[in-house]
């Protein structure tokens, strides 16, 4: 009999994974766990407190609130610049195809430093830092949208669309808002689901940029855990909830849109 | 001013990646007309369509549409109609929403849009699909919604890619039938591309013959049956056959050219006087009807001869006398 390697490493690869999310999972809703190595008794005290603490809840106000803007900036430029590149150029799809790596090439500590540099340190004090930190993040969410985007454009192959709208008579603006954008609609709502995600769970310029004067979740987190590691565990927790949810409704919303479109284009 | 010409292209050139799509090439349809462009993948007839609705724009030459030049003209401006090979219909519009589409666009009523889009459904015989999405559609009812949006808005010119190529066997000559009875009905001016012959010569009134870029020959089809212009054109229409006037017999033979005759004006049986070649049967292709024989003469032409299949069949290598009447012989130089 043969050895079950992909059993094995399916088995590690579960363990990694899930190990430490479950246990600060089990922290959250231990009364303490420093005696054993097992935690010791069940409460929903540290999670109940969290959810009263002022300090959280403008905590989780503000990022979502932030993260939010983020996004729906990212939706607005990155959107219109891949939906406009594709629509124009392939090499301007490129340049975008490009550009898209960049975020991933300039680690958010750095841009985070440069943020701080030019906007407090340097120019500080004329730029609310709200909207530097949207102004900021929102380039990093970039490519999530535009390569949600570019593979549903792909997928539709939106140049016979247009071909066939301007022989028509249309001008871009009309085949944009009666073909295009409902067509891209469940992968923009995707799109922004994604980047809102992202955002909210940043940390580096969060805590960099923001850090003393706007208190977002992911910071809170980890100051929370030099005070009290239960607490901390169950904003974890609290914030894993949060995510999961808002990722629950990207696989819905993209279910329903698979649903939607195979009983209503069922070939007769 | 009267412009009994609704299509005029002039000398039209283009070049793509350094290599010449287009060759000077002129067209004229005359209002109500059908041309359909014939030609093998890659010849550029569908660039010159697409040329035509302003989709490519031309490196040199002209087009002018209904008596007004449109070369420089955007695709929106030109008014013409298009039927993609793939119909491009919008896959989240209704039926008639696809209709509907160009006359919205140009700023018509929504009643009188919709008035209009139900006749042109009427018309295609689809009124019970329209306000299914074109997903639910068979291939033949997209292609006739496709035609019916192209329809819309009266285009002065309607231009069809390859409109029966994505259709089965079956439906493709119903289909293309009644496109030209509709076709009659309307008066519509339209040109068709195809590389199907059978679908050229039934539906248009002249054909357009294009290799490389060029139009080789533009005729009707009784006169490209009769006359073709070139060995090349001969030859891709796959009913001639042709043999080297260098080599031919007797007072045929030439320094270079060849003749052609149809293929059905060469057989097995004949009367002495006329053209006799001697040749050896290569192979033997059953049809549905007849047999298609391939022979090579004496000279070394390949010749096709049919054969009836209730008569002795013939083998490879059998050696047999073919007959044609020299009269019905054309001389082509090229």
């Amino acid at each position: 009999m043969k050895f079950p390697w992909s059993r094995l490493a399916l088995f590690t690869m579960l363990v990694l994974a899930l190990l430490p999310p479950l246990a600060v999972l089990l922290y959250a809703f231990s009364t303490r766990w420093d005696r054993s190595l097992l935690p010791e008794g069940a409460t929903w005290a540290w999670m109940a407190e969290t959810v009263r603490a002022p300090r959280v809840q403008a905590a989780v106000v503000q990022t979502l609130a932030l993260s939010l803007a983020s996004a729906l900036l990212t939706l607005l430029v990155g959107g219109t610049a891949t939906i406009v590149a594709r629509l124009v150029s392939p090499r301007v799809t490129a340049l975008l195809d490009a550009l898209s790596l960049l975020p991933y090439a300039i680690p958010p500590v750095v841009i985070a430093i440069g943020a701080l540099e030019l906007f407090v340190g340097r120019w500080g004090g004329w730029l609310d830092l709200r909207v530097v930190y949207v102004l900021v993040v929102s380039p990093l969410l970039f490519p999530l949208l535009h390569k949600t985007l570019a593979a549903a454009m792909r997928q539709l192959d939106v140049a016979p669309l247009m071909e066939a709208a301007h022989t028509l008579g249309a001008s871009d603006g009309y085949v944009l808002r009666r073909v295009l954008l409902p067509l891209l609609a469940p992968a923009l709502v995707a799109g922004l689901l994604l980047c809102w995600v992202t955002a909210a769970m940043e940390f580096a310029i969060a805590n960099l940029l923001l850090g003393g004067s706007i208190e977002m979740l992911q910071p809170l987190m980890n100051g929370m855990r030099n005070v009290n590691g239960h607490l901390s565990a169950a904003l974890v927790g609290l914030s894993f909830a949060v995510v999961a949810a808002m990722g629950m409704m990207v696989e819905g919303l993209i279910a329903w849109n698979t649903r939607r479109n195979s009983s209503s284009d069922r070939p007769r | 001013m009267e412009h009994p010409q609704e299509l005029v292209v002039r000398q039209a050139a283009l070049t793509l990646g350094g290599r010449a799509i287009l060759r000077d090439v002129d067209l004229a349809l005359a209002r109500g007309e059908v041309v359909a462009l014939l030609g093998a993948s890659g010849c550029g007839k569908t660039t010159l369509l697409r040329a035509i609705a302003g989709l490519a724009a031309l490196d040199g030459g002209s087009i002018a549409i209904g008596g007004r030049d449109v070369t420089s003209a955007s695709a929106q401006q030109r008014g013409v109609g298009v039927v993609f090979q793939h119909y491009a219909l919008f896959p989240n519009l209704s039926v008639v929403e696809n209709v509907k589409f160009g006359l919205l666009a140009e700023g018509v009523a929504q009643a009188t849009a919709t008035e209009r889009a139900d006749a042109l459904l009427r018309l295609v015989e689809l009124e019970a699909h329209r306000d299914s999405r074109p997903a639910r559609l068979s291939g033949g009812q997209r292609q006739r919604v496709a035609l019916a949006r192209a329809l819309a808005r009266k285009p002065s010119l309607l231009l069809m890619d390859e409109p029966f190529s994505a259709l089965d066997e079956s439906f493709r000559i119903p289909l293309r039938r009644s496109f030209r009875g509709l076709q009659r009905q309307l008066r519509q001016t339209c040109l068709v591309v195809t590389h199907d012959r059978a679908e050229a010569f039934e539906l248009a009134d002249r054909v357009a013959v294009m290799f490389d870029g060029r139009i080789a020959q533009c005729d009707t089809p009784a006169a490209l049956w009769r006359q073709p212009a070139t060995r090349q054109v001969a030859t891709f229409l796959g009913a001639f056959n042709l043999i080297a006037a260098a080599t031919a017999p007797g007072t045929l033979r030439r320094d270079a050219g060849w003749w052609a005759m149809p293929q059905d004006a060469l057989s097995l049986r004949g009367e002495a006087g006329g053209l006799v070649l001697r040749a050896q049967v290569v192979e033997s292709w059953v049809g549905q009807q007849r047999a298609s024989v391939e022979l090579r003469t004496e000279a070394g032409d390949l010749v096709t001869v049919s054969h009836d299949l209730g008569k002795p069949a013939l083998a490879a290598g059998d050696s047999v006398d073919l007959f044609a009447d020299p009269a019905v012989l054309q001389y082509l130089p090229t």
